[in-house]
């Protein structure tokens, strides 16, 4: 094969993004609708984790998966169903599908809006040029503005590092060829309970290595009561205060060696998910910002509520600048950076971000906490609402969960968190709401159409005036 | 004890640290002037809440200090004592559970927090609670006893801090406003948090923020506005930021003018005979006498026939007020600004008087030395930009007054006279007034009685 390494030629562009998940891209179409000239660099494919390695595929396998669980259920509505088989590798390439569509629908609205796509790694050559290396050659680009939307790469743990055969990230993990027997996960976490969701379903033992004392540490402990009690994946098999300390390998399978408080144990697994955080640092170190003003603090750059950097022309957004580590998060801060860098009056000026975990049932929350609320205000007023008490749940024969809402003595909404089946659908009008500085009676005197979820939220908030109708 | 920036009154919220009058170690009295700030309103004095002695100063001349800022540690008598009593009844109520069994770094905890609460009255119930939020008593300001509302309180302010640092990267703003408000506000450059809400709960609606007016002097707005022009005009240009006294100048004279229907009415006195009296009496009078006290006598003449222009309109209620007293704003040109000097009484004073109390007034004003009760406004105002120069102006209503003044310089013109040309001393009086309150033949027929005064200073003095 002939390379043909071209010269040193240099593009001129008003905005450069780098990094073409949900922030990087955003970025990129918007300042391509307010006008400037836009390269997008990334060395993977467009859509970033979240599209290719992320919430789009790992959604796609929780979903067949919970089908695959639920015809087991369909007797109690009176459809005889037996699910005699499944393919791993024909759900693996619907999977894929969903993702290829996505993919090439972005890279059309990429292509329409004019923006030009670099494949490759950038790095700063100094504050308004970065060099280009692509797989054939190297260029310079020579920027105005840039954003950087780098995103964040799964941590390592020392002594159990990502061997991509048994040791594997949330990443390999989707890509898995067939259905394993036993998955051990280290990390209690979102990741580790939507892997312990969807491959549970799909028959696979799975058990959870936690080395805090409980795991989802970031939910309110009632809502993880309230999951463990739907499925044994969420209890049956979670070592909690055990941490992960090594391996060893025993025929086909690896053993995950950890140490709880009283002694030493060994689990069994085909792999072991490594599931316990994610970081910026990788890629920001490959960046060369040194050669810039840019500041990087913790591990994450700095940035103001206008996403600039200490570098006046750099703007930075997503998970490289800071948790939560959410896709919704990026996409708002990918356009503010775009319509700041393009001269617009914009901030990132948002009060909330909700977060959504699709275990089953799913858990979204927005705001406060409860035990957060109590600790900021005298007077808390609470309104809980169970879904056993919704006809909509009853007629789609998913009854678990609750939505609660957390309001201030004022009656002001301060918080909600919802645990159901359409948890993350349900939780955007609670986000608006709270965005939009609602008070109780704002929900409650707007129509909710029925029979629908939300009617529960409006409950809810009714609840915390006592004034609930169905319960 | 810990001395605050006290509030002035009027919604002042800040000022500028002028100077100390007093230094660290001085004794000082209650009520005795420590220093001065200049506030949006005016030059304050600040006075000794008590007596005492000056332990530390901890504002310095040019610092901008808001209400509630510690500028000034005082030893007071009483805090001594106060704090002595504190510390017996601290010992009784630390004992019992420093005697229970705590482990080393629990009473490590405990004899800090001991400590830090030992100079404080509370009762053991208090105590206890804010040791449950986590409130150091310390730090609850308060002359008495600590209750249980103040620790409530402070532990309120605590978490608030502390919640705003947890989430200051993603929670940057905690304004009580909706999205595309908070948009609008930072469209138009306004601080959003500056915004006084009207909606729920004091929300900021969309109509809040396109009430309010977007500030003239934000230097970002106008960077940009240079930019459109830039390739006209080239030269050097410099900035002067607008004191506390000028801004509020200006918000105040633009409230008015884009406010109150203004009409100026224009006249002429002849004020010949009035000329020569003042040169006689000139040399009788000690104090310097200017035609102001007479011109203030003629108008308050006026005023007596027409109390519509000694009035103010009350927007609320559709009503007019009308003031039985007199008591006239002086505009006068200082370093700092346009300040004006209230007269009070003027009915009640005799021309010389009045003299004097002008000229104290202007030489206050320029020094500085008038308090913010001194010019804040009576019932008419008058200018006299005639000193200066210029024949007739338009001026504008000090709010909520009705009517102002402006006296233009008075000059030697030709005037006909019963056919003749005759050189005369004429003044040109500028009557701007509001005509929601007064129409244009009331103001008309005030100005003529004026006028007719001015003219005949004989009949206006025998009246005094």
């Amino acid at each position: 094969m002939i390379k043909i390494v071209v010269g040193d030629i240099e593009t001129s562009t008003d905005l450069l993004v780098i990094g073409a998940g949900p922030g990087g891209y955003t970025a990129a179409i918007r300042g391509a609708q307010k006008g400037l000239d836009v390269v997008l660099v990334d060395k993977e494919k467009l859509g970033g984790t979240c599209l290719n390695r992320g919430c789009i595929p790992a959604k796609a396998l929780i979903h067949a998966s919970k089908f695959h669980k639920e015809i087991q259920d369909w007797h109690e509505i009176g459809i005889e169903a037996e699910c005699e088989n499944i393919d791993f590798s024909k759900i693996m390439s619907w999977k894929d599908s969903v993702v290829e569509e996505l993919n090439s629908g972005l890279k059309h609205i990429i292509e329409r809006e004019g923006i030009e796509v670099m494949k490759g790694e950038a790095r700063f050559i100094d504050e308004e040029t970065v060099r280009v290396s692509e797989e054939h050659n190297a260029e310079n680009v020579n920027f105005d503005k840039a954003i950087i939307a780098t995103g964040s790469r799964p941590v390592e743990i020392q002594g159990i590092e990502f061997d991509n055969d048994k040791i594997i990230s949330s990443r390999k993990l989707l890509n898995l060829d067939e259905v394993p027997e036993e998955l051990v996960v280290v990390g209690g976490g979102y990741i580790g309970m939507e892997a312990a969701t969807k491959f549970s379903k799909f028959g696979t033992d799975v058990k959870i290595v936690e080395a805090e004392e409980r795991i989802l540490q970031n939910f309110d402990e009632d809502i993880v009561d309230e999951i463990k009690e739907s499925g044994p994946e969420y209890s049956d098999e979670i070592y909690t205060s055990a941490k992960a300390s090594g391996f060893r390998y025993e025929n086909d399978k690896i053993l995950l060696e950890a140490e709880t408080e009283e002694d030493e144990i060994e689990i069994r697994g085909d792999y072991i998910l490594v599931a316990v955080g994610r970081t910026p640092r990788p890629v920001l170190d490959n960046l060369d910002l040194n050669n810039t003003d840019v500041e990087v603090k913790d591990g994450f750059i700095e940035v103001d509520d206008k996403l600039r950097t200490s570098q006046e022309n750099i703007f930075a957004i997503g998970d490289c600048i800071g948790q939560p580590m959410l896709a919704h998060k990026a996409y708002r801060e990918g356009r503010v950076a775009a319509e700041v860098a393009s001269g617009e009056a914009s901030a990132f000026d948002n009060q909330y971000i909700p977060k959504a975990m699709y275990t089953d049932p799913e858990v979204a929350t927005v705001g406060m906490s409860l035990d957060e609320a109590r600790k900021e205000f005298d007077d808390v007023l609470v309104g809980e609402f169970p879904f056993r008490a919704s006809g909509r749940s009853l007629t789609i024969n998913q009854e678990s969960g609750f939505v609660r809402v957390v309001a201030s003595g004022d009656e002001k909404l301060q918080g909600v968190q919802i645990v159901g089946s359409r948890a993350s659908d349900m939780i955007a009008e609670a986000t608006l709401a709270l965005e939009m500085q609602a008070y109780l009676d704002d929900i409650i005197n707007t129509i909710h159409a029925h029979p629908t979820f939300p009617e529960a939220f409006a409950e809810a908030c009714e609840d915390a005036r006592d004034e609930a109708i169905h319960i | 004890m810990e001395f605050e920036f006290p509030d002035t009154g009027e919604g002042v919220t800040e000022g500028k640290f002028l100077e100390w009058k007093v230094d660290e170690g001085d004794e000082v009295e209650e009520d005795q002037i420590l220093g001065e700030a200049e506030t949006d309103k005016a030059v304050v004095e600040i006075p000794s809440p008590s007596d005492g002695k000056v332990k530390e100063l901890k504002a310095s001349p040019g610092d901008t200090v808001s209400v509630g800022d510690v500028i000034m540690e005082l030893e007071t008598g009483e805090s001594s004592e106060a704090s002595k009593d504190d510390s017996e009844k601290d010992e009784e109520n630390d004992k019992e559970p420093m005697e229970e069994g705590l482990t080393e770094k629990e009473s490590e905890e405990f004899s800090e927090k001991a400590s830090s609460s030992e100079n404080v009255l509370a009762l053991p119930k208090v105590r206890k609670l804010a040791e449950e939020k986590g409130v150091k008593l310390a730090d609850i300001k308060t002359e008495e006893r600590i209750t249980e509302e103040e620790v409530l309180e402070a532990s309120r302010k605590d978490t608030g801090e502390n919640k705003r640092k947890e989430v200051d990267r993603f929670q940057a703003s905690d304004v009580d406003a909706s999205p595309s408000v908070r948009k609008l506000a930072r469209e138009k450059d306004i601080d959003i948090e500056n915004v006084e809400g009207t909606g729920k709960g004091g929300k900021v609606t969309r109509s809040d923020v396109l009430d309010k007016k977007e500030p003239s002097s934000n230097p970002e707005k106008n960077r940009k506005d240079e930019n459109k022009i830039e390739s006209d005009i080239s030269g050097e240009e410099s900035r002067k930021p607008l004191s506390n006294l000028e801004r509020s100048i200006a918000d105040k004279m633009s409230k008015s003018k884009s406010s109150i229907p203004h009409v100026t009415h224009i006249d002429k006195a002849d004020v010949t005979e009035l000329y020569e009296i003042r040169a006689e009496e000139k040399e009788d009078v000690d104090v310097h006498l200017t035609f102001m006290p007479f011109i203030m006598k003629a108008i308050l003449e006026g005023l007596k026939q027409y109390p519509e222009l000694n009035a103010e309109l009350d927007e609320q209620k559709d009503e007019i007020v009308l003031k039985h007293y007199y008591s006239f704003n002086m505009a006068v040109d200082t370093d700092r600004g346009l300040l004006v000097p209230r007269i009070d009484n003027v009915d009640d004073k005799s021309i010389v008087e009045l003299a004097e109390e002008v000229q104290n007034k202007a030489s206050e004003a320029r020094d500085g030395g008038l308090s913010s009760e001194e010019i804040a406004p009576g019932s008419f105002s008058i200018s006299n930009i005639g000193a200066i120069g210029g024949e007739a102006f338009t001026p504008i209503i000090n709010p909520p007054q009705t009517a102002i003044m402006g006296i233009g310089k008075i000059s030697e013109t030709a005037e006909v006279v019963n056919g003749e040309i005759r050189p005369l001393k004429t003044v040109k009086l500028s009557l701007s007034y509001d005509h929601r309150v007064v129409d244009g033949a009331t103001a008309a027929r005030f100005m003529n009685t004026v006028i007719e005064n001015l003219e005949d200073p004989g009949k206006m003095l025998i009246k005094l």
